[in-house]
């Protein structure tokens, strides 16, 4: 069965808005978007679980990278995310999908998950797309978190976690910190 | 001087209890802990312990502190309204009840612990208060592989800028608590 690995960029006080550039993501006069930038942790991440994975991507995160990523000349995480299936979550978007290899998920989105991880194929990855991970979570679906902590208290902010999400044990799996002091912690969902 | 340490233990989702308010799912591991370096290095090297109410009423006995509790060093506790009764205390552990404020606390704390370390109990609403105050110089937390879903979040109302935590240790102890240890820039 193909995983579904969630991968975030998170605060100590569990921020996940616009970790990349300050105009990512100004819901609710968000200021401190660009916060992840200086501490570059997704490359030590691990580039490689980035490299082909396809995406499931909520509709917000997709636009959001619609609008950056194609427009970038000299990066090679360009032709990336051009080429690997890209799967979207949303109520208002129709098919067909403006970008190369996007699919729209169709009906209940944790049933279409739950199907697309039926099917042969690589592991899926999730990036951004907080209440798709939300609606993921909920019907127990992710395999794996990967959480890149930074150490910054923001004190606002959409949170990854919100109140009332469910409660159960995870395994800690791996941890390694950054040079600059980011903690990348990886969790999978305790076997029951 | 002694140094004012906050300690907590955190769920992945970022809370430090539950809705019930209890914290049984991030300390199952309670026995493995007091074996950890960090334990042991944080019960040598504390000499006095700020804790709130909160905290101080999940004892079942308060006498029973005394004696068991594993900091035992001069117990500082923030609070509105002192018990009726004083606890027992013995020749290592005394009891103080501090109705006017952090500050007051933790002054009063690091006279106690001399040149040791003041260590902070953190229930939400005393890290809340230490940090607003810039009284903490580090920052322990311990992250949990559990999630809690709700409960109390213990940087809910911290301004950016506020608490500036750099990174000085990270281990992974068992059970899988991850151990860290911030200084805040002031």
């Amino acid at each position: 069965m193909r995983k579904i690995i969630v991968f975030t960029n998170l605060t100590l006080d569990g921020v996940m808005q616009a970790p990349g550039r300050p105009d990512e993501d100004r819901r609710g006069d968000f200021k401190h978007g660009g916060w992840a930038a200086p501490y570059a942790a997704m490359n030590e991440a691990g580039g490689n679980l980035a490299d082909a994975a396809p995406l499931l991507m909520g509709r917000r995160t997709y636009e959001d990278f619609y609008a950056y990523w194609p427009n970038q000349t000299d990066n090679p995480f360009t032709e990336v995310l051009n080429n690997t299936p890209k799967y979207v979550a949303s109520r208002t978007l129709k098919e067909p999908l403006a970008w190369t290899h996007s699919t729209l998920l169709k009906g209940d989105v944790a049933e279409a998950v739950a199907a697309l991880k039926e099917q042969p194929g690589k592991d899926f990855l999730v990036m951004g797309s907080g209440e798709l991970v939300q609606t993921l979570m909920k019907h127990g679906l992710v395999d794996v978190y990967v959480l890149l902590i930074h150490p910054l208290i923001l004190g606002s902010g959409r949170r990854l976690f919100t109140d009332g999400g469910p409660s159960s044990a995870l395994q800690l799996v791996d941890t390694k910190t950054t040079m600059k002091g980011v903690m990348i912690a990886t969790y999978q969902p305790k076997k029951e | 001087m002694g140094k004012v340490i906050l300690g907590m233990t955190m769920s992945i989702d970022g809370f430090i209890n539950d809705p019930s308010g209890s914290v049984e799912a991030l300390y199952p591991d309670l026995a493995a802990l007091q074996e950890t370096e960090p334990m042991k290095e944080s019960l040598q090297k504390t000499g006095s312990v700020v804790m709130g109410r909160n905290s101080f009423a999940m004892a079942e006995d308060p006498d029973k502190i005394a004696g068991n509790y594993e900091y035992q060093v001069p117990i500082f506790v923030l609070t509105h309204q002192p018990p009726k009764r004083h606890p027992k205390e013995t020749d290592r552990l005394t009891f103080t009840f501090v109705t006017d404020g952090i500050e007051s606390a933790i002054a009063q704390a690091k006279a106690a612990a001399g040149d040791k370390d003041v260590t902070v109990i953190g229930a939400a609403s005393t890290a809340q208060q230490c940090l607003k105050a810039g009284l903490a110089d580090e920052l322990h937390i311990d992250i949990m592989p559990v999630f809690l879903g709700s409960g109390l979040r213990p940087f809910e109302g911290i301004r950016e800028g506020q608490v500036q935590p750099e990174r000085m240790k990270v281990v992974e102890l068992p059970g899988g608590r991850i151990h860290t240890e911030f200084c805040i820039i002031r």
